[in-house]
């Protein structure tokens, strides 16, 4: 019998360790089709900020080698809207439902995450220090130990339940943000958002982006994704939730020998929607062919 | 909100379908009908006018699937015109007949068929969704006027299957047949319309949208962005609309003009 049972502490259990990455399975619902969602660990709803937002022009997409750049810049219809309209319908998801966060000011973030509280069912939100899309805020935050400390601390002070903190790449030392934030109170540290990457439309002579430079996500990123993982879960005490470029099973197990407690599946839902539940199906095959009870074992062991 | 949500309640499930290439038919140097069936004998999800499917591009050649236009749905059959624009669609278009290719659909909106004059006016490629509607409205009795626009003669094997559903009309830039000139000054502009559908090159849908504006008569067009899930998760394929910025795989592909500011 396996049990991929996965406490994160302060409130955030897991049915298992795999969750589907922000701003890359809607609200849920997108994937009711190919998904059973009370198969999921949980589900990281798209960026919420206090304001709508209408994120930038097109075009927001381009394709790279193994990956895609990305510059939606946080389009989503505020937090009052989540409240209101998709909160209601996420209790019948069977799963876990982590709200990500993010914001253009401190003050907006605390704002954003005191209007989530009353929800009891939110057992986590995931704040988002990372996005390189938006130019205020967001990567500001979470290039910086005192900007990621900053928020982090500031948020802990409304946001009662499991604080989750996503981590930028795009710095000299993510083990130094772990850390900054893991000091401030932070319950887990999430990695990787987006490497900061850049395409040209060589035929028109221009960026292949409406913002020039976007977020880079897909296999591509995985190799630097795993080390970031690795690097982190040596320098932190808290549990560490790896995303970047998971596609396969293979590929979750990378990261959770690395030392990460629980993953995301991000970009792969756009190529294959079902992918996200065949990620928890092949932890439980690989955890019976392996003779293991659990994931325990193997996690870290790199 | 109410009728968001009778929307979402009466879409139909999404499929992934696993598709065999039953024929690869190559119409001209860079234009591919691919026939595709279902081999577990279930028959094809209904896929109306306007529907696109997520292809996976055979051997993985590219990171993200390739939203293509239905053509023809039926039975368990579907079929798609696949003009070679890169890596993924030169992998379709080189698929061998055998060759299971991974679909799925169906995705997006529908041309209204409400129409009882419809003028359908198609550009290169974009006639794949132009001959699905052309077909459903001859199933309902109607028989469309269809302009068909291409930089050169059409491939005869297109031009056949409209003519089983439509009155055509075609037009070429070289003036290799049919009417030598733009879509927009084909004579078939003479008759008189309710309603213009339109898919193809951006400019020449912005162009058959003036005139139909002009004329008074409502106008649809079938919009391509570049995509990434197809169905509304990732936000990269946003136009801009009288209400902000929608998903053209979700909001559209097909939008009244009304709708847009472009």
């Amino acid at each position: 019998m396996v049990n991929l049972t996965t406490d994160l502490g302060a409130g955030l259990v897991l049915a298992n360790p795999v969750l589907t990455a922000s701003g890359t399975f809607g609200y849920g619902s997108e994937y009711a089709d190919f998904v059973e969602l009370d198969r999921l660990g949980g589900i990281i709803v798209k960026g919420t900020t206090l304001e709508p937002r209408e994120g930038n022009p097109g075009p927001r997409m381009a394709e790279t080698p193994g990956g895609m750049l990305n510059a939606v810049g946080l389009q989503n219809k505020g937090v009052d809207y989540f409240v209101e309209h998709i909160y209601p319908q996420t209790s019948s998801f069977g799963t876990q439902v982590i709200v990500n966060v993010s914001g253009a000011s401190v003050d907006a973030y605390v704002e954003a995450a005191s209007r989530l509280v009353p929800l009891e069912d939110i057992k986590a939100i995931e704040l988002n220090i990372s996005c390189p899309n938006v130019k205020q805020g967001g990567m500001a935050f979470g290039t910086t130990c005192e900007g990621a400390a900053q928020v982090t601390a500031a948020v802990r002070k409304v946001w009662p339940r499991h604080l989750m903190v996503k981590l930028s790449p795009n710095v000299t030392s993510i083990a130094d943000i772990a850390r900054a934030v893991e000091e401030q109170g932070a319950d887990s540290v999430s990695l990787i958002n987006t490497l900061l990457g850049m395409a040209v439309d060589v035929e028109h002579r221009r960026a292949a982006l409406s913002t020039i430079t976007g977020g880079l996500s897909g296999p591509a990123v995985r190799p630097v994704a795993v080390r970031m993982v690795w690097q982190v879960a040596k320098a932190v005490g808290i549990p560490v939730v790896g995303l970047g470029g998971i596609a396969c099973v293979r590929d979750a197990l990378e990261f959770i020998m690395a030392g990460a407690s629980a993953v995301q599946i991000g970009t792969a839902n756009f190529i294959d929607p079902a992918v996200s539940q065949k990620v928890v199906e092949g932890l439980e095959a690989y955890c019976r062919d392996h003779g293991l009870a659990s994931l325990e074992p193997i996690r870290g062991i790199i | 909100m109410l009728f968001g949500f009778f929307l979402i309640s009466v879409m139909p499930k999404k499929e992934i379908l696993h598709l065999q290439v039953d024929a690869n038919e190559r119409l001209r140097a860079d234009l591919h009908l691919l026939r595709m069936r279902r081999t577990d004998g279930q028959p094809m999800p209904p896929m109306p006018a306007g529907n696109f499917v997520q292809v996976r591009p055979p051997q993985n050649a590219t990171t993200l699937n390739r939203p293509i236009s239905v053509c023809d749905c039926y039975a368990d059959n579907l079929e798609l015109l696949v003009r070679r624009a890169g890596a993924g669609t030169d992998a379709m278009c080189d698929a061998q007949s055998g060759t299971m290719i991974t679909v799925i659909g169906p995705m997006g909106n529908t041309f209204s068929t409400t129409a009882t004059a419809p003028l359908l006016v198609g550009g290169g490629v974009g006639i794949a969704p132009i001959f699905a509607l052309a077909k459903a409205y001859a199933g309902k009795g109607i028989c469309p006027e269809v302009v068909f626009g291409e930089r050169t003669a059409p491939a005869q094997q297109i031009v056949t299957k409209l003519e089983k559903v439509a009155r055509v009309h075609i037009c070429t830039d070289d003036g290799s047949e049919g009417f030598h000139g733009l879509v927009t000054d084909s004579p078939a502009w003479n008759g008189s319309f309710d309603m213009v559908h339109t898919c193809g090159p951006l400019p020449m849908m912005k162009a058959v949208a003036a005139k139909a504006a002009a004329a008074g008569i409502s106008c649809e067009v079938s919009l391509e962005n570049r995509m990434a899930c197809g169905i509304g998760a990732c936000l990269c394929c946003v136009e801009d609309t009288t209400d902000g910025r929608r998903c053209v795989c979700t909001h559209g592909p097909v939008f009244n003009t009304k709708e847009l500011t472009w």
